[in-house]
């Protein structure tokens, strides 16, 4: 990546969500940029205190603990939970804020990180958790969620992106302003002289000590792109692959040919569903699901090959012959 | 005749004299600027015509045609490589969840 910036660039990194976050603003105030980065930075942290499945202290694991019952939530809460259940709707249930259950049954029950450190044998069996979206039942006066007993939530990409959005309607009005959540992407104006912020889409034959391949760059401003994969996150239960991508319809780790998807949007929420529900549904159904939507979008197929939308193809910058 | 008659006549001899002159040298004056002109309105003319020759086949790179006007013209042009069109290093990248 390229550190020389103008000195107008500020950028702030930090760790939060499970990911690496990087936060750039331009302004010609460098204390007025620190201080703004500094407020992004809390903002994520009191968002991953809010809605982390990994927290047991934090507010989405205490709605999970009380399903069966009608729960009054924070408006933080409530906004990030509408929104998911929102893009299940727009989705049509591909990308599904239910499957926590199915997730720890297939071993994703501490984060990544902690992953390998677990004895997954014997995961991945019993009964089934397909997506139940459709069950959870809101009280919008009161705010006041109801989960059917058992059912619980994992927010997982669709906060990161939010908080991401929030970060960059934060830092708007100070100036021009991209916020990288661990690879999901939300621009705010693009920078002084450039059409947008420059941005690469990774590609996913690059193992983690390697030096970072690019598939194509382009510019990104005031919108959002994220990448879903299971080229990375992924494990074996007792030989057997598995990976954090669940295919609502079966409760279990999904079989796509797919091997990662890039989805430009006007928003996080809606790049951070697309992408799943493409990705799980399959070269096929999940391109033509975005043709239909209009969404640019990047498939890599797991035999190699790569998948655009005429939308997505307008907007690439070829890599030099 | 008298001194003070002839002095009229004498500036009236003058003036004719400067008017025949003046006459001559603008004559002369604008004899050479017409010699200097009539080379540069002949190579106008050539780089009219030549630029009014071109017509490209369906099957040539992309032609760009001017907005009509008395004078015609057409003007090829070859498209860019791509390896020297300008690149900007990206800022990051988007990918996957580590």
């Amino acid at each position: 990546m390229n550190d020389a910036f103008p000195d107008s660039w500020h950028k702030n990194s930090f760790h939060a969500m499970g990911s690496e976050m990087a936060v750039w603003l331009e302004t010609s105030d460098p204390d007025a940029a620190a201080a703004a980065l500094a407020q992004v930075k809390a903002l994520f942290e009191r968002n991953e205190q809010a809605l982390s499945r990994f927290r047991s202290d934090s507010e989405l694991s205490r709605l999970n603990a009380c399903s069966g019952q009608w729960i009054a939530v924070s408006d933080l809460l409530w906004q990030v939970l509408t929104l998911a259940l929102e893009m299940a709707a727009v989705t049509g249930g591909f990308f599904d804020p239910t499957l926590l259950n199915a997730l720890e049954q297939y071993g994703y029950k501490v984060t990544y990180e902690e992953l390998t450190f677990i004895d997954l044998s014997g995961l991945g069996s019993g009964p089934s958790y397909p997506g139940q979206w459709t069950a959870v039942k809101l009280n919008q006066a009161r705010h006041e969620v109801f989960l059917p007993a058992g059912l619980r939530i994992d927010l997982g990409g669709i906060a990161k992106g939010f908080t991401a959005q929030q970060a960059v309607n934060l830092l708007r009005d100070m100036g021009p302003c991209l916020v990288d959540a661990g690879g999901d992407l939300v621009a705010g104006d693009a920078p002084v002289g450039f059409p947008g912020w420059s941005i690469a889409v990774s590609s996913p034959w690059t193992n983690e000590n390697q030096e970072p391949a690019d598939l194509c760059t382009l510019w990104l401003s005031n919108e959002a792109v994220t990448t879903s994969g299971i080229d990375y996150r992924r494990w074996q239960i007792d030989g057997r692959p598995a990976h954090h991508l669940i295919d609502p319809l079966s409760g279990s780790p999904a079989l796509t040919d797919g091997l990662t998807m890039t989805v430009l949007a006007e928003d996080a929420a809606q790049a951070e569903a697309w992408a799943t529900a493409a990705l799980v549904a399959g070269s096929d159904a999940g391109m033509e699901a975005l043709l239909e939507a209009d969404l640019a979008g990047l498939m890599v197929t797991q035999d190699g090959g790569i998948l655009v939308t005429p939308p997505m193809h307008e907007r690439l910058q070829l890599q030099p012959v | 005749m008298t001194r003070q008659s002839s002095r009229p006549k004498q500036r009236l001899v003058i003036l004719k004299m400067a008017l025949v002159t003046g006459s001559l040298i603008a004559t002369l004056a604008g004899a050479r600027l017409l010699e200097q002109q009539e080379p540069l309105e002949a190579a106008a003319a050539v780089s009219v015509n030549q630029s009014a020759l071109v017509l490209t086949p369906a099957n040539e790179p992309a032609v760009m045609q001017l907005p009509p006007s008395n004078r015609r013209t057409q003007v090829q042009l070859q498209p860019i490589p791509q390896v020297v069109q300008p690149r900007v290093n990206p800022v990051t990248r988007t990918r996957s969840s580590r």
